[in-house]
This record gives C-alpha cells, sequence and structure tokens, in this order.
C-alpha cells in the first residue's frame, strides 16, 4: 500500500494501534491489528468509488484515528481488566496515577508562586516590571533554573500519570524517581504526598511485575 | 460517549445492528458499517476508527453480532487484506427491534398526544 494515498496517515494509524495493543495477550493484539488493517485498505479502496481527492481521504482518516484514539485506550483498559493486578492493585492503581497528577499540579503551581512572587516583591521594592524583576531576581539567586527543573518534573510527572493505560512499567519508571526527588529535598511539606505516590509506584511496578511459577 | 442505561443500547450500537441486519447472513466489514452509518445520516464523516471497533467488540462480546474471517482466497484475488466480518445474531435482531420501538414510541405519542403505552 505504498503508494496510496494515506501513505503517511495509514503509517501513523498502524504505529498507534501497534502502541495501544502493546503487551496484550497476543491473539487480541493481532485481531485488533488485522482488523484495523483491513479498513485501512478498505479506506484506500474507497477513493475509487468515492472519487475523493488523496488529500481528503487522508485528512478523513487522520480525523478517524484522532477522534477514535480515546475509545482505543479504553478498549485496551477493557482488554486489561480482566488481568490487571487484583487486591491492592485495583487501588492503587488508580490513585497512583491521581496523586501523581496532582504532586504535577502541585511542582507547578510551586513554581509559578515562586517566580510570580520573586518578580513582584522585586517590582514593589525596586519598581521594576515584573519581567525585569524576575530577570534580576533569577540572575541573583538562580531561581529560573530552580523553576525550570521544578517544572520540568511536573511535566514528565503529569505526562507519566496520562500514559499510564498506555505504558504502565514506562510511567512507573517515570513516577519514582521524580517522587523520590520530593521525597529526598523535602520540599515544603510535600514529602509525605511524594512518599505516597512513590510507594503506590513501586506496588503498582511490583504487581505488574512477571509471575515465576515455581514447579 | 452518552452513559448507558442497563440492558439499553447506545445509538452507535443500534446503528450498528441495522447496518448488520441489513445484509443479512452474507456479513458486512467495519469499514461498510461506517459507511453505511454515515448513508444513513446522510453524513460524509465515517464513524471514527477506534469507536466503532470498540462498539463492535462490544456487541460481539454481548452476543449481539457475531464475526469471523472472510476466505483468505477471496481477500488474496481481491489483492486485499482479510476481512474481519459482521452479522447480526437473533439476540441482536430482538435487541434491536426492542430499541428501534422504544424509540419510536416518543414520535408516537408526539403525533398522537392521546396515544398511552
Amino acid at each position: 500500500m505504498s503508494d496510496t494515498p494515506g501513505d503517511r496517515s495509514t503509517r501513523l494509524a498502524r504505529w498507534w494501534v501497534r502502541r495501544y495493543t502493546a503487551g496484550l495477550d497476543e491473539p487480541a493484539a493481532t485481531f485488533r491489528r488485522a482488523e484495523i488493517d483491513s479498513d485501512l485498505a478498505e479506506h484506500d479502496l474507497y477513493r475509487n468509488v468515492s472519487g475523493w481527492p488523496p488529500a481528503r481521504i487522508r485528512r478523513e482518516r487522520l480525523r478517524r484515528l484522532a477522534a477514535g484514539a480515546p475509545s482505543d485506550i479504553g478498549w485496551r483498559h477493557d482488554r486489561l481488566r480482566g488481568r490487571a493486578p487484583r487486591g491492592v492493585g485495583i487501588v492503587v492503581v488508580p490513585l497512583t496515577s491521581i496523586a501523581s497528577l496532582m504532586l504535577a499540579a502541585y511542582y507547578g503551581a510551586f513554581a509559578a508562586y515562586n517566580l510570580g512572587n520573586s518578580a513582584l516583591a522585586d517590582q514593589q521594592i525596586f519598581g521594576r516590571s515584573p519581567l525585569q524583576g524576575f530577570e534580576a531576581y533569577a540572575d541573583e539567586t538562580g531561581a529560573s533554573t530552580a523553576a525550570l527543573i521544578i517544572a520540568g518534573l511536573g511535566l514528565m510527572l503529569a505526562v507519566a500519570a496520562i500514559a499510564r493505560p498506555i505504558a504502565p512499567v514506562v510511567a512507573n519508571a517515570v513516577t519514582l524517581p521524580i517522587a523520590a526527588v520530593a521525597v529526598m529535598f523535602f520540599w515544603l511539606g510535600v514529602w509525605p504526598f511524594g512518599l505516597a505516590v512513590f510507594a503506590g509506584a513501586a506496588t503498582d511496578l511490583a504487581l505488574r511485575a512477571p509471575r515465576v511459577t515455581v514447579p | 460517549m452518552p452513559r448507558r442505561r442497563p440492558g439499553s443500547l447506545l445509538p452507535l450500537e443500534v446503528s450498528i445492528l441495522a447496518a448488520c441486519r441489513d445484509v443479512g447472513s452474507t456479513g458486512i466489514h467495519g469499514f461498510a458499517i461506517a459507511h453505511s452509518i454515515a448513508d444513513a445520516a446522510e453524513s460524509r464523516r465515517l464513524t471514527a476508527t477506534g469507536t466503532l471497533y470498540r462498539a463492535l467488540h462490544r456487541l460481539d462480546e454481548g452476543g449481539l453480532i457475531e464475526n469471523w474471517w472472510e476466505d483468505p482466497n477471496d481477500a488474496a484475488a481481491a489483492g486485499r487484506p482479510l476481512r474481519r466480518l459482521y452479522r447480526i445474531t437473533g439476540a441482536g435482531a430482538t435487541a434491536l427491534a426492542s430499541a428501534e420501538s422504544a424509540a419510536s414510541t416518543p414520535a408516537l405519542r408526539q403525533a398522537n398526544p392521546g396515544f398511552a403505552s
């Protein structure tokens, strides 16, 4: 299908289906990929019937792909539900995601508050504009670097929490060190929260680890 | 997506079942279902891929439709990937008739305010 009008969109659709079927039972994953492959081929063949220009076929395919992405994730959830960690895992997995997002929001708010506060204080004292005040403050204290690190950690944490349905192990791998940073630096009372996220992510990771059966 | 009441069908599921019923026992593939739904709604937009196939899986798991892969020789002769074909089951036809009946009742009441169920 290399000469089809939706060539790039076809590759994107195949990439996406590989992503959300990754780690599922092979029959279910193969089934879904074959199903989508067939749909993509039929969409290309439809060009001959409809007379739609290639750009329109491409746009329509991308629209169908984007609009259906939440359902794809939901479908993956449906498939994983049967083999999700039982017992404590049923509580830990969603709680870790929520707690990670809250921690991320805290990091972001903390960075924004510190930056805004320092810039405004400088404006009041020295009569500088907020931007000039921040620049002066950053030069003196290295606040911009700290703020960037904090905001970056928060962003990564948020991405990890959102990505959890797609790649839970990767999400945990990101969450663990960031939560550990919060614990290690005892940031403004957030460390117990970070510890809870750390414990939750570690438990989630342990529950997802392949079980070794001893004969 | 609208919340489902227990035992009820979502509008998309009704449309899928109707598309499956219309083709009979020969079966219909996913893209053709999307096309059929768009035609019925007089829309030029096809149902989103993920939405369509997730709904198909739900209906399949609920026993309202059944599916099978087409004969590989047919696909090879046409030079395309295998099609997954779907057709409505007896339970699906009953559920569809029930949903269509429920959908037509408000219209009937509107047309005839004296109508009582």
